[in-house]
C-alpha cells in the first residue's frame, strides 16, 4: 500500500453514494450502506466463482444483470440493487435452486440460520413451475463430525474452496457435471483435515451440519456464552451454545477474533464441547477410609486436608508440602493455589511443569523472558518479512496459528521450517531442513555459528566456547544435516532481515531448553534490524494457559510476575523425589494429569504410592485418581469465568455457560474454601476480584482489567528479570553426554511428539473425540525396518529399561534411521514408562 | 506430506514409466496441467482409471487425489471401470442422437450381450456412450479405440465389430 493509500472510487447504489477503494467487488461496497445482497457462493475469504448469480443487479448502461460480487466497484456507476429487473432475476434464480431442493427443513438441523429459507421467505416465488422428480444422491459417511446431505446442496462450492485454499487440503470435490454434480470426498472417505468443520459454518444451507450437534436442538432454542477454547494455547475466542435451563452444551461457534483465530476455529476446538456434558466425572468429594475411596462431604474433606495439612506442616515446617498444578486452569485457580502454598502453608513447592525436567531453575521460557524475547508469534507473523519454524510440527501443536502461517506463506511471504520430523505444512515453505531427534542444541550450535561468520558478527566469547562443544567430534555425533544445508539455511538467515523466530517444546522443554533458547535468541538478534531491541523470537507453549501458569508465578522459585523467591522451593522432579525418599509428606495435584504427562512415569507412578498423603482435584477420573487420599470434584471451564493468557500473552476471558454441576466447586471456590478452613480469614470472592488482585500483584498485568479481558484487549507487558543461573558454559557441560551413540542392548532412540488425534487430557474424556481419534503407532524408517524384519501394520514391542508398550509398526521416510518415533499421549499406551527421560533408548522386538 | 509407506498398488506408473512422467511435466509450466495427460498414461498402465490410479497421479501432481477424481468424472472419456480390448465410445450427444444413435448404441448392446458401461465376459469388448466426439457433421459416430468410425448404421455397425479379431 502506497502512503496516499489506495485510488478510491465513488459509485452510486440504490441512489447512494458511496466511495471505496478501488477493485472493491460491488456487493462489498453494498454492505458499506447497510445494503445486504442476497449471495450463496461468494464469501469474502474465498476466490470468486460467480456460480450461484443470486447477487445479479442492475448497472447504468450495461445491457446484461451483472453479478456484483465479481464486478469491481468503478467510478461513477450506476448501481440497483432492488429494480423490478433484478427482483424478478432473483425469483427466478431462487426457483432454480429449489427445483431440486428436498425442502425437508423439519428435520434439517440449518433450519433458522438457512440462507435457503431466508432468501425464499425475502426474494422467492411462491410456487414453483417445475414439478419434476427430485434428483437424490446416496449419503457418504465422511467421519464422525461432519454429516453430508448432498440432496440440499446447492453447489455454492463454497466449501470446496475453504478446504482448498484455506484449510490447504482439497479433500472436499465437486464431482460429476451438470445435474448430476454433487460434493464429495475421494472415493468418499472420511474426511481428515482438522478445519474441515469450518465448512459447516460456511455452507449456506443444510447440506453439511454438525453430526455432534446433529437432532438435538433447534438453533434458535440456543444461547450463547463467549468463552475461550481450553484446548490449545491459541486460546481461540468460541461461543459456547447451550439450551436454557439445561446443563448441556450444544454447540461451539468461533467468535470473530481478529487478532487470534479469525473467524476459524479446529475440530478439536469445535467439536469437543461433549467434554462438558460427560457423565464420566468426578461427582462427589471422597476420602480414602480402610483403603477405599469413599463418597464424603465438602466440609469433611475439607476438613480433614486442613487437619492433615496441619499436622505435617506443624511437625515439619511448610517444606514438607508440595504442589503440582497442570497449565491448564484459569489464572485465578493458577494464582490462588500458589498463594495458598505459600502464605498459609509457607511452602515454596509449586510448579506447573507436569511434561518435562527443567535443566535449570530458569527453564527454557523463563531464560526467553529474561533475554526479553518478543514472545508474540500471532502479532509477530503478521509484520514479518519472514518466517522462521524451529523445532515444531504446528499441525499437530498448535492448529489456529497453523492456519495462519500457512496464510502467510500464501500471501508470499516466505516461511522456512526446521524439524527432526516431516509435518504437513511442509508443502508451502520455502525451505524444509531436517537433523537428527534430540540433536536441537548441536543443530541450533552449528547454524548460529555459520549465520555469525557469514554476517561477520561478533559472538561472545561464553558463546563461542559452548558452540564448539555441541559440534560434532571425537565426542559427539553429527546433528545429521549436512554442512551444505546448514550453510544453505545460515545464508537464508542472514538474508532475512526482519523475520522472526518461533520457537517449538521440543527444542524450548526438558533440560536443554534454556541453552537452546540462549542460542535461538542469539540468532534473532542477528535476524533483527532493531539493535539492542528484544529478540524477535517467540516461544511455543501448548497448553491453554501456560503462559498463565508462568505469570501467576507457579514455580518453586518465582512468585506472581517472575518475582525471585529467597528460598525456592522444589521442582516436579524434586518433588516427586521427595515422595519417594520421604522428605515430602504431602502433595497436592490440581487438574494435572501426571501419569500420562510426566516425562518418568515410573518416578511418578511411585511417588503417588508412597507420598503419605494425596490430594488430587480435578473434573474428570484421571488415572491419578485411585492413588489418592482424597479426591476433589472441579468444575469444568465451561462451568466457571476467568481468565486465561495465550501464547501471544493475551489475556482473555471466559464466562461460565453453564450452571455447576451440583457437588463440584470451580477451582477458585475449592482453594478458597480450603483457605477459609484453614482460618486463614480467606472468604469466598468472585474471580473477578481475584483478578484484580492478580493486576496489582503481577506488574505486567497492571493495565489488566476483567472487563477488558472479556473483549481480548489485554496482553502481558514485557518483563525485566535476571536469570537465576547466567553461565551458559555451565548449563551446556551438563548436556554434553545426550549426544553420544546409545547404550548396546538398547540401540533405537525414542521419539516423542504431539498428535492432534490423539488420547491427551480432556479429549479423552470428549466422547467425539475420542470416535475421531487415530490410533497410537510407531514408526520407524524403512532401512531399519528392513534389518530387524517388520511390516507395516505388525505388532511390535518398544522396551526400555522401565517397562515396555506393544504397537503397530508404520514404516515411513518420515522417521529418522535408528529412531523410533511414538507421537501423541495415549493413557493406554503408556510410552513415558518406557525409559528415563534422559535416556531415551529403546529396543525393538517382533 | 511426507510419504508415509511405499505402497506397491500407487506406484505403477512411477515404477513403469519413470521417464513418460518426466516427458509429461516437461511440456507444461504448471504441475496440475499435466492431470489429463497422465490419467491418460495411468489409464495405460493401470487398465482403467482405478482409485489407485488417481491417488498415483495425485502423488505425482502434488495434489489431493479428490482433486483427481474431480477431474476423472468431469469427463465422459475416462473409464472407472477395466475397459476391454476394443472400447467401442458411441457419440450420444445431439446431432448423433437425432441421426440414430439410439439406434447403434441398442444393435451394439444385443450384438454384443452387454448393456452401455459393461465388458463383455471374454473381456475382448467394452461399450461406453459418450458425449459430442466433434464428427457431428458425419452423424452418427462412435470410436474404438480411439480410431473415428462415421456415418454408422445399424449394418455398418455389425460389418464393422464383426472385422475385428
Ligand atoms: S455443501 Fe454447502 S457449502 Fe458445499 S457446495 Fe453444497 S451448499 Fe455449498
Ligand atoms: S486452535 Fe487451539 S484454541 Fe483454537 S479451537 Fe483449536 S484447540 Fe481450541
Ligand atoms: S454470490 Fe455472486 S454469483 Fe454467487
Ligand atoms: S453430437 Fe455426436 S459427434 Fe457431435
Amino acid at each position: 500500500m502506497s502512503q496516499t493509500g489506495p485510488e478510491m472510487v465513488t459509485l452510486t447504489i440504490d441512489g447512494r453514494q458511496v466511495t471505496v477503494p478501488k477493485g472493491t467487488p460491488i456487493i462489498d461496497a453494498a454492505l458499506q450502506l447497510g445494503i445486504d445482497i442476497p449471495h450463496y457462493c461468494y464469501d469474502k475469504d474465498l476466490s470468486v466463482v460467480a456460480s450461484c448469480r443470486l447477487c445479479l443487479v442492475e448497472i447504468e448502461k450495461v445491457p446484461k444483470l451483472q453479478p456484483s460480487c465479481s464486478t469491481p466497484a468503478a467510478e461513477g456507476q450506476v448501481v440497483y440493487t432492488r429494480s423490478d429487473k433484478v427482483l424478478d432475476a432473483r425469483r427466478m434464480q431462487m426457483e432454480f435452486l429449489l427445483v431440486q431442493h428436498p425442502l425437508d427443513c423439519p428435520v434439517c438441523d440449518q433450519g433458522g440460520e438457512c440462507k435457503l429459507q431466508d432468501y425464499s421467505r425475502e426474494h422467492g416465488a411462491e410456487d414453483t413451475r417445475f414439478h419434476y422428480r427430485r434428483r437424490t444422491f446416496p449419503k457418504p459417511d465422511i467421519g464422525p463430525f461432519i454429516d453430508l446431505e448432498r440432496n440440499r446442496c446447492i453447489l455454492c462450492s463454497r466449501c470446496v474452496r475453504f478446504m482448498d485454499e484455506i484449510a490447504g487440503n482439497a479433500e472436499l470435490v465437486v464431482v460429476n457435471r451438470g445435474w448430476k454434480s454433487h460434493i464429495t470426498t475421494f472415493q468418499d472417505q472420511p474426511l481428515k483435515n482438522e478445519f474441515a468443520g469450518n465448512t459447516i459454518d460456511l455452507c449456506p444451507v443444510g447440506a453439511l451440519t454438525s453430526k455432534v450437534t446433529r437432532f438435538r436442538t433447534r438453533v434458535w432454542e440456543l444461547k450463547s456464552k463467549p468463552s475461550i477454547c481450553s484446548l490449545c494455547s491459541v486460546g481461540c475466542s468460541i461461543d459456547l451454545q447451550h439450551r436454557n435451563r439445561t446443563r448441556e452444551i450444544l454447540r461451539v461457534l468461533p467468535r470473530l477474533s481478529e487478532k487470534v483465530n479469525y473467524r476459524w476455529i479446529c475440530d478439536i476446538g469445535r467439536f469437543g464441547f461433549d467434554q462438558f456434558n460427560s457423565d464420566n466425572r468426578l461427582k462427589k468429594p471422597a476420602i480414602r477410609i480402610n483403603g477405599d475411596l469413599q463418597e464424603t462431604s465438602w466440609a469433611n474433606a475439607l476438613g480433614e486436608i486442613a487437619k492433615k495439612l496441619k499436622v505435617i506442616v506443624g511437625a515439619r515446617g511448610g517444606a514438607a508440602a508440595g504442589g503440582i498444578i497442570g497449565p491448564r486452569p484459569s489464572n485465578e485457580t493458577l494464582f490462588l493455589f500458589q498463594q495458598f502454598f505459600r502464605e498459609i502453608l509457607k511452602s515454596n513447592n509449586v510448579d506447573h511443569r507436569t511434561e518435562f525436567i527443567p535443566g535449570q531453575q530458569d527453564d527454557g521460557f523463563l531464560t526467553s523472558i529474561a533475554l526479553r524475547a518478543v514472545n508474540q508469534p500471532f502479532e509477530e507473523i503478521r509484520k514479518a518479512s519472514a518466517v522462521i519454524l524451529l523445532g515444531t510440527d504446528l499441525p499437530n501443536e498448535l492448529p489456529i496459528l497453523h492456519l495462519q502461517v500457512r496464510e502467510r506463506a500464501s500471501a508470499g511471504i516466505p516461511v522456512y521450517l526446521a524439524h527432526h520430523r516431516p509435518t504437513r505444512l511442509d508443502s508451502v515453505c520455502s525451505g524444509v531442513w531436517g537433523y537428527r531427534p534430540g540433536f536441537e542444541t548441536p543443530f541450533l550450535a552449528d547454524l548460529l555459528k555459520k549465520t555469525a561468520q557469514k554476517m561477520e558478527s561478533l559472538l561472545s566469547q561464553e558463546m563461542e566456547e559452548t558452540i564448539s562443544s555441541f559440534l560434532p567430534g571425537a565426542e559427539n555425533e553429527a546433528a545429521g544435516v549436512s554442512e551444505q544445508q546448514v550453510n544453505e539455511l545460515a545464508n537464508i538467515l542472514q538474508q532475512s532481515n526482519g523475520a522472526t523466530l518461533l520457537v517449538g517444546e521440543s527444542m524450548f522443554t526438558g533440560k536443554a531448553g534454556p541453552v537452546n533458547v540462549r542460542l535461538a535468541a542469539e540468532l534473532a538478534h542477528l535476524l533483527s534490524s532493531d539493535v539492542g531491541g528484544p529478540p524477535p523470537l517467540s516461544l511455543l507453549p501448548l497448553h491453554n494457559n501456560s503462559r498463565g501458569a508462568a505469570d501467576m508465578g507457579c514455580y518453586p522459585h518465582r512468585g506472581p510476575g517472575f518475582e525471585p523467591i529467597e528460598k525456592p522451593g522444589r521442582n516436579t522432579a524434586q518433588m516427586l523425589e521427595g515422595c519417594i525418599d520421604g522428605s515430602l509428606q504431602a502433595l497436592i495435584l490440581f487438574n494435572a494429569d501426571l501419569l500420562n504427562e510426566y516425562p518418568d512415569r515410573d518416578l511418578a507412578r511411585r511417588a503417588l504410592e508412597k507420598v503419605p498423603f494425596l490430594v488430587v482435584a480435578d473434573a474428570y477420573p484421571f488415572s491419578t485418581i485411585p492413588y489418592a487420599d482424597i479426591a476433589l470434584p472441579l468444575s469444568t471451564h465451561a462451568e466457571e469465568d476467568g481468565t486465561y493468557t495465550n501464547v501471544d500473552g493475551r489475556i482473555q476471558r471466559a464466562l461460565a455457560a453453564v450452571a455447576q454441576l451440583e457437588g463440584a466447586l470451580t477451582g477458585v471456590q475449592a482453594i478458597l474454601a480450603l483457605g477459609e478452613r484453614w482460618g486463614a480469614g480467606w472468604r469466598q470472592v468472585n474471580p473477578s476480584r481475584i483478578f484484580e488482585m492478580i493486576a496489582r500483584a503481577v506488574p505486567h498485568y497492571k493495565d489488566a482489567s476483567w472487563t477488558d479481558a472479556g473483549k481480548g484487549r489485554c496482553v502481558a507487558k514485557p518483563v525485566n528479570i535476571s536469570l537465576f543461573q547466567t553461565s551458559l558454559s555451565l548449563a551446556a557441560s551438563s548436556l554434553a553426554s545426550s549426544y553420544k551413540p546409545p547404550l548396546p542392548d538398547y540401540p533405537f532412540r525414542l521419539v516423542r511428539g504431539r498428535f492432534l488425534f490423539d488420547d491427551s487430557g480432556e479429549k479423552r474424556f470428549a466422547p467425539s473425540l475420542v470416535s475421531r481419534r487415530e490410533e497410537c503407532w510407531a514408526e520407524m524408517h524403512p532401512g531399519d525396518a528392513k534389518k530387524i524384519g517388520v511390516h507395516e501394520g505388525v505388532m511390535v514391542s518398544l522396551e526400555g529399561v522401565l517397562g515396555s508398550i506393544r504397537l503397530p509398526a508404520r514404516i515411513s521416510n518420515a522417521a529418522a534411521p535408528g529412531c523410533v518415533t511414538v507421537l501423541g499421549r495415549y493413557d493406554d499406551k503408556p510410552v513415558n514408562g518406557l525409559t528415563a527421560e534422559d535416556q531415551p533408548w529403546i529396543k525393538v522386538q517382533l | 506430506m511426507p510419504e508415509t509407506l511405499h505402497n506397491q498398488e500407487t506406484r505403477k506408473i512411477r515404477d513403469q514409466q519413470p521417464g513418460k512422467i518426466d516427458e509429461i511435466l516437461r511440456r507444461f509450466p504448471q504441475k496440475k496441467s499435466a492431470s489429463i495427460p497422465l490419467l491418460y498414461l495411468a489409464w495405460d498402465i493401470y487398465g482403467y482409471i482405478s482409485p489407485e490410479a488417481m491417488i498415483e497421479v495425485a502423488e505425482i501432481l502434488d495434489v489431493s487425489p479428490a482433486y483427481i477424481q474431480g477431474i476423472v468424472s468431469f469427463y465422459t472419456m475416462f473409464p472407472l471401470k477395466m475397459t476391454g480390448n476394443y472400447h467401442i465410445e458411441v457419440c450420444a450427444n445431439i446431432s448423433c442422437h437425432l441421426t440414430g444413435a439410439q439406434e447403434v448404441l441398442k444393435t451394439l448392446e444385443n450384438r454384443l450381450g452387454i448393456h452401455c458401461g459393461e465388458r463383455t465376459g471374454d473381456g475382448r469388448f467394452s461399450l461406453q456412450a459418450v458425449e459430442c466426439l466433434a464428427g457431428c457433421s458425419s452423424a452418427p459416430c462412435m470410436q474404438i479405440n480411439g480410431k473415428e468410425y462415421t456415418h454408422l448404421t445399424p449394418e455398418k455397425v455389425i460389418e464393422i465389430i464383426d472385422s475385428l479379431d
